[in-house]
């Protein structure tokens, strides 16, 4: 097994970053191996040659880094990962940088730059397109030299056309690789982004030898007592038919306390026989079950759109701006591990009184929980399918700041810092109809969503669906990405 | 002293500083390349947006999960960039925290 080094700032106005990107890396470092993550400023001589592989995530601009820590990577003997800021202060200590690892920086570009081209040759892996925002003004890092021994890895692409390294990669003095990236990977990040080619990096560091192979998941997503299990069944017959196993979601409960659907309220699922046995049927047929919370709504009001399950979040206060944009304001107030275990242990009786067992699998209600929640469920589950909330505090030790959270989606499995095994959730939903300000996702936008995450080279395409929509989206994009190379695998399998 | 003097004694005070700063980290300047590049915008904070009005009809026939499912680019999604706003607080140096790997 492996085991990385997480350093990363921690001064500044955005010093809180720092801990946030140190979590979102340590948790990818996770699928190869154990990880210890600390504040750069903490660095003592030595440290670096005790890991596998290092990363550090320059977040602050100027951060004062040990000249332990430069005189480390310097001479590092293993591979070392450097993202953005600070990197003129290991070629300030070492004015023979450029001579010994080929290649000096020059300063930020502030070009657009909205694709990312990864990975390059000499790799002998498909280049792809990556996305990147365009409107992301932090720079990226640009080179005064770059000499025949350095790899780039990966290239910008500006709105002109013109390209410059967004990574590369040369030894150094005593044989260790130094990559740098020319930017933080870990913001600004959609399906497809640029972020991929951060993950598919590490497998250099830490899992060179991973052979390729690439593997998909599919969820049927929201699923509750009161579905029509005519269409459940059509969809497992026909995903048995093409040997696509898959995950479904199932919500115990059904509650509308503001009557927004006007299809009743209080609807457990052992009180709609014919639902339970299609969920029979497609158990059989290759389905494995997850909970997806006990009511996937909150309480008697909107959070944020109608009050009724399938609709709302359930563990997390959310609220809607008139543009329709969100806020995740935090737990909501009568949250605690044993509220949360209190709601976890209802779904279990409802899933009982309907013949089934407890899931294995958890999948959040709209992908938002607390630090308790998320501890709650460890106690029920043991994989969670999903992306996940993480606030400042979860390595720090310092109370859970909810103002400052990041979110993060994975590209293979990993035991994230909640402790749990994570699987893999890259391209989101289908989702048929624009909604205000967010366009429609059809499979066309999922499928080529999949190619770029084909640079991850042990990666996952993993997307979900409603059995409400038409099956034809579903069939479409399992096709779709089958054609890509994917091979369909159980969640049980991930 | 004028003020104009004032300014060159000022700014050669900074210089110098500046240089014996940049000794001071690097134990030896050779090079003529700057030390730092010039320093990018810090990371935008969302402005604050008003909430909508109660009773606005949800997506009709279809739960709209993945709309609150970290979708969007909008700095307001925690899954397209981290939320906060910057802060002078400063506490305790945090300690090294540790994790298994998901094979362990």
């Amino acid at each position: 097994m492996t085991s990385t080094l997480v350093l990363y700032d921690t001064t500044g106005q955005w010093g809180w970053l720092g801990e946030l990107y140190a979590i979102m890396s340590a948790n990818l470092a996770s699928h190869f191996g154990s990880w210890t993550a600390m504040p750069v400023a903490s660095y003592t001589s030595g440290t670096v040659r005790q890991y596998t592989a290092t990363i550090y995530i320059g977040s602050t601009y100027g951060e004062p880094l040990p000249a332990a820590f430069l005189d480390d990577v310097y001479a590092t003997t293993t591979p070392v990962i450097w993202a953005y800021d600070n990197i003129w202060q290991l070629t300030a200590r070492y004015p023979n940088f450029s001579s010994v690892y080929g290649w000096n920086w020059s300063a930020f570009d502030f070009s657009s730059v909205a694709e990312v081209d990864y990975p390059l040759p000499p790799s002998t892996r498909a280049t792809q397109k990556l996305k990147r925002y365009a409107a992301n003004g932090a720079g990226i890092m640009n080179y005064a030299t770059i000499s025949a021994a350095v790899t780039v890895l990966a290239n910008c692409v500006r709105s002109d056309g013109s390209t410059f390294p967004w990574a590369l990669r040369s030894t150094g003095p005593n044989g260790g690789t130094l990559t740098y990236i020319g930017e933080i990977p870990l913001a600004y990040i959609t399906e497809g982004d640029r972020y991929l080619a951060f993950c598919d990096l590490l497998f250099d560091a830490l899992a060179p030898a991973t052979p390729t192979q690439h593997r998909a998941l599919v969820r049927l997503e929201d699923i509750d007592p009161t579905y029509a299990p005519t269409g459940l069944r059509s969809v497992a017959n026909w995903l048995r038919s093409q040997n696509v196993p898959f995950g479904f979601q199932i919500i115990p409960l059904y509650l509308d306390p503001l009557n927004a659907n006007g299809a009743g309220n209080n609807i457990t699922l052992q009180s709609q026989s014919a639902l339970v046995n299609a969920i029979r049927y497609v158990q059989s047929n290759g389905g494995v079950m997850m909970c997806h919370g006990y009511t996937h709504q909150y309480d008697s009001t909107t959070n944020p759109y109608s009050g009724a399950t399938g609709d709302d979040c359930e563990f997390y206060r959310i609220t809607m701006n008139a543009d329709h944009s969100l806020n995740f304001l935090g737990p909501v107030p009568e949250d605690s591990l044993t509220w949360a275990q209190g709601r976890f242990s209802a779904a279990q009786q409802l899933y009982a009184n309907a013949g089934f067992t407890m899931p294995q699998f958890i999948t959040f209600p709209s992908y938002a929980a607390s630090v308790a929640d998320y501890q709650a469920a460890n106690g029920f589950f043991s994989v969670a399918t999903e992306r996940r909330l993480y606030p400042v505090g979860l390595l720090s030790g310092q109370s859970y700041d909810y103002s400052r959270v990041a979110g993060q989606y994975m590209p293979y499995t990993v035991r994230d810092v909640y402790g749990i095994k994570v699987l893999a959730d890259t391209l989101g939903g289908i989702e048929p109809q624009p909604y205000f300000s967010n366009p429609a996702r059809l499979p066309a936008d999922i499928i080529a969503d999949a190619q770029r995450n084909l640079v991850v080279r042990d990666g996952w395409a993993s997307f979900f669906y409603h059995t409400y929509d038409n099956i034809s989206y579903l069939q479409q994009t399992v096709t779709g990405l089958k054609n890509l190379g994917y091979t369909f695998v159980s969640p049980t399998a991930a | 002293m004028t003020k104009r003097t004032r300014i060159r004694r000022r700014q050669f005070l900074a210089a110098s500083g500046m240089a014996l700063a940049h000794t001071a980290i690097a134990g030896r300047v050779t090079s003529a390349a700057p030390a730092e590049p010039p320093a990018p915008p810090d990371p935008p904070i969302p402005p604050r947006r008003p909430l909508t009005p109660p009773g606005l009809a949800h997506k009709p026939g279809a739960a709209p999960g993945y709309i609150i499912s970290g979708r969007g680019e909008d700095l307001l999604n925690p899954y397209f960039h981290p939320v906060g706003e910057p802060s002078n607080q400063t506490s305790g140096r945090p300690l090294p925290a540790s994790g298994n790997g998901v094979g362990e």
